[in-house]
């Protein structure tokens, strides 16, 4: 990790409190001074989106068929003028291709400052929770802060699956899209507003709306994160990369559905921890990332095994299904003091067939432990490189 | 985990106006989706299910405190309504059945507990409205302070815990008080709290400050029961607030949970210098 990733999803009042001022020093919106060197330049992440920011925070313009949506929208009307406009045109910005729409994450003035200048001078509508919506100069269309329910909606003619995720401010909202990578569509997160409070209903709020992201992750088969404020997850490391060596394929900002689904995780562990801070009589469970592995490499006719387990050890008498995709042969068993579920699936083609694992989580007091699920292909002897 | 339901509120009399949110809860009846209540060390009995469900009605946002016997639809016990007024915040909170009228005492010292809980989760600059087993209209007070709120649940919850059919162990509670201590005025950043239990001022207690949008600190008392700290933003727009200085800080002792003896968790609101 380089000097801006701090990765510190926890992003806590007390400790952190710190490292929050000291990025707040990146949010250079002018190019001028002596913090001009954390300004990051038009910096493209996937076939269709550009970052342009600062490594404090930044904004996300996508490219679609008939004109750009962008994803929050600057600091200042000044930043807009001088570093977005100017970029949104270098990438084809004209009547014809116009800035149709903006979803603003929230309502503080680092995501909405430029709301106000790119209506007036683009004519491009915000989008923004209800819950943030008094007294905007910027005449947003309102996304219902009081409907908490993941749903689809049009954005400048781009869908968005949005997801109210009050906590950081009252309306803030979370999004899903589609990207392309390398030709590959990906659907990335766009988290609503990072940073807790020292108040206990807003940090309540802020745990059940990640507890809701990580649903909306898991159901959308989230593969991939674009943050607006960068210094939270060490996107600004993944941005340096990009300008320095080049985009990888996959791009930088595709982690992986199993590494977005432990982020988000720890971001629910750390809001949990901040809660119980606040108000000691609170008894949360603890949310336990699994992990489910083949025992002995790949699966064969004759060997169906794996081990569930999570950073606490093997997790025992857990029900785990095995199954050729859907609707093919299946099995279930339950895990071994050492957290090994082991069964006889028929008929099992070895080098054809592909066998999952899955363990569909469960919960008490003390405990959720999340879903875990593995893909393997059946082999005749366990290493599938060797017929 | 989560379960849907009828409310069944042809269970509960007469009307059930929460204040100036007007819900009237059984216009709920449609259907309210029900959860398990979030677990407190507060709760004596978790053996006692307890339920929550959630309903918008127009800018009035409701929750449902339930019981659910084993077999049975969730039974409210309790409606917490809140909503902006022109005033600001408001929270109404309706015990639905008075202390008396409930199976037990065991069930009834459960739902307060729980009720204290989810007090706790609310706003705490909000005005409070109780009514306590009677309908609203007949309060006899609808301007509490959070603190003075909560403060009032564990009163009522005492004497259910003194009732002669009480069988659970009812830990003792023990209440917080906070009052403003001096600071310099002359900084709004600056803030301070006295706190005081029934044995004295409170050293070496941690202190959250709290102040919208998003500034705060964290100070722990000395021996005179002194917490101070100066704000801090801890967000990077605090440019764009040019208000903060005008808003109320609010002040959260975190609660101290010990064997036989809770300190409960309260908050204060400190008022902007006029």
């Amino acid at each position: 990790m380089t000097k801006y990733a701090r990765a510190f999803y926890c992003n806590l009042p007390d400790d952190n409190n710190q490292i929050v001022i000291a990025s707040r020093a990146w949010n250079n919106t002018t190019g001028t001074g002596p913090s001009a060197i954390y300004r990051i330049p038009l910096t493209q992440i996937f076939d269709d989106v550009w970052f342009i920011g600062n490594h404090y925070v930044g904004q996300y313009l996508i490219k679609t068929a008939d004109g750009f949506v962008e994803v929050d929208s600057g600091n200042t009307s000044g930043e807009v003028q001088t570093f977005n406009y100017p970029a949104m045109l270098s990438l084809g910005l004209s009547s014809s291709y116009p800035l149709k729409a903006v979803f603003l994450t929230h309502g503080h003035g680092d995501h909405d400052g430029g709301a106000k200048w790119l209506l007036d001078n683009l004519g491009a509508r915000s989008y923004l929770g209800s819950a943030d919506a008094a007294g905007k100069n910027y005449a947003p269309i309102t996304i219902d802060s009081t409907n908490l329910a993941m749903r689809q909606m049009s954005i400048g003619g781009k869908t968005f699956w949005v997801l109210p995720t009050p906590g950081h401010t009252s309306g803030s909202t979370s999004a899903v899209l589609e990207v392309k990578d390398w030709g590959r569509t990906v659907r990335v997160l766009i988290n609503g507003g990072q940073s807790m409070t020292n108040s206990i209903p807003q940090v309540a709020q802020y745990l059940d709306s990640i507890e809701r992201t990580y649903a909306m992750a898991t159901v959308l088969n989230v593969e991939g994160v674009m943050t607006p404020h960068i210094y939270w997850d060490g996107e600004g490391a993944k941005l340096d990369e990009i300008n320095a060596t080049g985009r990888t394929n996959p791009g930088q900002h595709v982690y992986g559905h199993e590494n977005v689904l432990r982020q988000l995780a720890v971001a629910r562990e750390c809001s949990a921890s901040w809660l119980t801070k606040l108000d000691t009589t609170a008894v949360l469970p603890v949310w336990r990332f699994n992990t489910l592995e083949f025992v002995g490499g790949n699966p064969t006719p004759t060997k169906v095994a794996a081990k569930l387990a999570n950073g606490w050890g093997p997790l025992a008498n857990q029900k785990v299904t095995f199954s050729v995709g859907k609707s093919g042969p299946a099995c279930t068993a339950m895990t071994n003091s050492q957290g090994v579920a082991s069964c006889a699936v028929h008929p099992l083609r070895p080098h054809k067939d592909e066998l999952t694992a899955s363990f569909a989580g469960s919960q008490d007091t003390e405990f959720v432990d999340l879903p875990a699920e593995t893909t393997a292909q059946v082999c005749s002897n366990g290493n599938c490189k060797d017929k | 985990m989560s379960k849907r339901s009828k409310v069944g509120l042809a269970l509960v009399a007469g009307s059930l106006l929460a204040a100036s949110c007007a819900v009237d809860a059984r216009s709920l009846d449609d259907a309210v989706v029900y959860s398990a209540a979030p677990v407190s060390t507060l709760v004596s009995r978790r053996d006692l299910q307890f339920k929550l469900g959630h309903a918008q009605r127009g800018a009035c946002r409701v929750t449902l405190l339930a019981h659910q016997a084993a077999g049975a639809e969730p039974r409210p016990v309790a409606m917490i309504s809140s909503w902006q007024s022109d005033q600001g915040a408001r929270v109404s909170v309706h015990r639905l059945f008075q202390s008396a009228t409930l199976d037990t005492s065991d069930l009834d010292v459960a739902a307060l507990e729980h009720l204290y809980a989810l007090a706790l989760r609310q706003e705490p600059v909000a005005r409070f409205a109780f009514a306590d087993g009677v309908p609203p209209c007949e309060s006899a007070r609808d301007d509490y302070s959070h603190a003075e709120f909560l403060r009032e649940l564990a009163r009522i919850r005492e004497r259910a815990v003194a009732r002669p059919d009480h069988r659970g162990t009812g830990v003792a509670w023990h209440v917080v008080s906070m009052a403003p201590a001096q600071t310099n005025r002359a900084d709004a950043d600056e803030v301070g709290i006295r706190v005081v239990s029934d044995q004295g001022p409170m050293a070496g207690t941690t202190i959250f400050f709290n102040r919208a949008p998003h500034s705060g600190c964290v100070a722990r008392s000395g021996q005179d029961g002194v917490a101070t700290c100066r704000l801090v933003d801890q967000h990077g727009d605090d440019e764009s607030h040019s208000e903060d200085g005008a808003a109320p800080v609010v002040a959260t002792f975190p609660g101290d949970v010990r064997a036989g003896r809770f300190l409960l968790p309260t908050t204060f609101v400190l008022q902007p210098a006029p």
